[in-house]
């Protein structure tokens, strides 16, 4: 299941134009280095696929 | 109010943005420590003149970091200088570690974030609003840091639902989450304890987490220890004749020595 998320957030990434920023702490990601990013570092990806997870039922869950 | 914002790298050119943008809303008189002035000595030397301490730049779990990003303005020897005070962040992680000892050493208020702080260009202006909404509502309305709390956590909803781009909806959301404040009636969650939440709210955070937890048992045996005793002597008194052994003057003593190193351990509570 994290695979097929991860090909979704990548195929999202490569959609973005050249001038697409993310800062993440100090660190400032076009969408190929942070690409680079999850593909080497496997933590680093596990993560931002627990964000995806956690915002895709942030989402869904009904707000009071 | 005390401005701190150190800026020497492209993150902190767009929280020095930021802070420079809440400033011009807030509207109030403030003192700067920008970029080579947002040294750990400047606030020192500062802190006491001020109620309200606001940081906008990198941190860590340890502290908050200085100018170039070698120290720090604000870590665990000094964050004893915001006893009484609030202080309104927008630095990574600080509240996961470092806010919470600030907290337990007596400051009022602690706003921050208990994660990384992520944000994308796209929907800068977005961060920028949620970032600096909690310190303007509660400026500018006088409502209490729990209310403004819940406030700020609205306004990223908000934001959620305006956002542009849906990698912005995912860090929009991430920060919401690592958004915290922590005050009196909104401690961090550090203690499932009982006995320590019910210190928290009787004393207060800074006298509660002095108590240590090897303090509580002892005095706790103590607590029991006399108790038997007295039951002890009450029943023998009353079944047997009411006389005096060497037992009870030393028990006299020990009680005597208790209450004399108490009394000191609560004048240090006190501090």
């Amino acid at each position: 299941m994290s695979d097929e998320i991860y090909h979704v957030v990548k195929e999202y990434l490569l959609s973005r134009n050249d001038s697409w920023r993310f800062i993440l702490g100090g660190t400032v990601y076009d969408a190929r280095s942070l690409i680079e990013k999850m593909e080497r570092d496997k933590k680093f990806r596990k993560y931002i696929i627990e964000e995806v997870i956690k915002t895709a039922v942030d989402l869904l869950t009904p707000k009071k | 109010m005390l401005a701190i914002a150190p800026c020497w790298d492209e993150p902190t050119q767009y929280s020095f943005k930021w802070i420079n943008s809440l400033l011009n809303q807030l509207n109030v008189e403030y003192t700067p420590l920008f970029k080579d002035d947002a040294t750990r000595e400047n606030f020192e030397r500062e802190a006491e003149k001020h109620d309200l301490i606001v940081f906008y730049n990198h941190g860590s779990p340890s502290g908050l970091y200085a100018q170039k990003g070698t120290s720090y303005v604000i870590d665990k020897n000094n964050d004893h200088l915001l006893k009484g005070k609030v202080i309104f962040t927008l630095a990574c992680l600080w509240c996961a570690d470092g806010g919470i000892d600030a907290w337990k050493k007596g400051a009022e208020a602690v706003w921050g974030y208990t994660s990384e702080f992520g944000f994308t260009l796209t929907d800068e202006q977005l961060f920028e609003e949620c970032a600096n909404y909690g310190l303007i509502v509660k400026v500018k309305e006088g409502i209490s840091w729990e209310e403004a709390l819940e406030r700020a956590k609205k306004k990223f909803d908000e934001a959620i639902s305006r956002a542009k781009d849906g990698w912005s909806v995912i860090w929009l959301r991430h920060d919401r989450d690592a958004l915290v404040c922590y005050t009196v009636k909104n401690p961090p969650k550090t203690s499932t304890c009982m006995f320590r939440k019910l210190l928290i709210k009787i004393l207060g955070p800074e006298k509660a987490w002095k108590i240590s937890r090897k303090h509580a048992l002892s005095t706790l045996f103590f607590g029991a220890g006399a108790g038997v005793y007295i039951h002890d002597r009450i029943v023998e008194w009353t079944v047997l004749e009411c006389r005096l052994h060497a037992l009870d003057i030393g028990a006299t003593l020990i009680a005597l020595s208790w209450i004399l190193i108490s009394y000191d351990f609560i004048k240090w509570l006190q501090k």
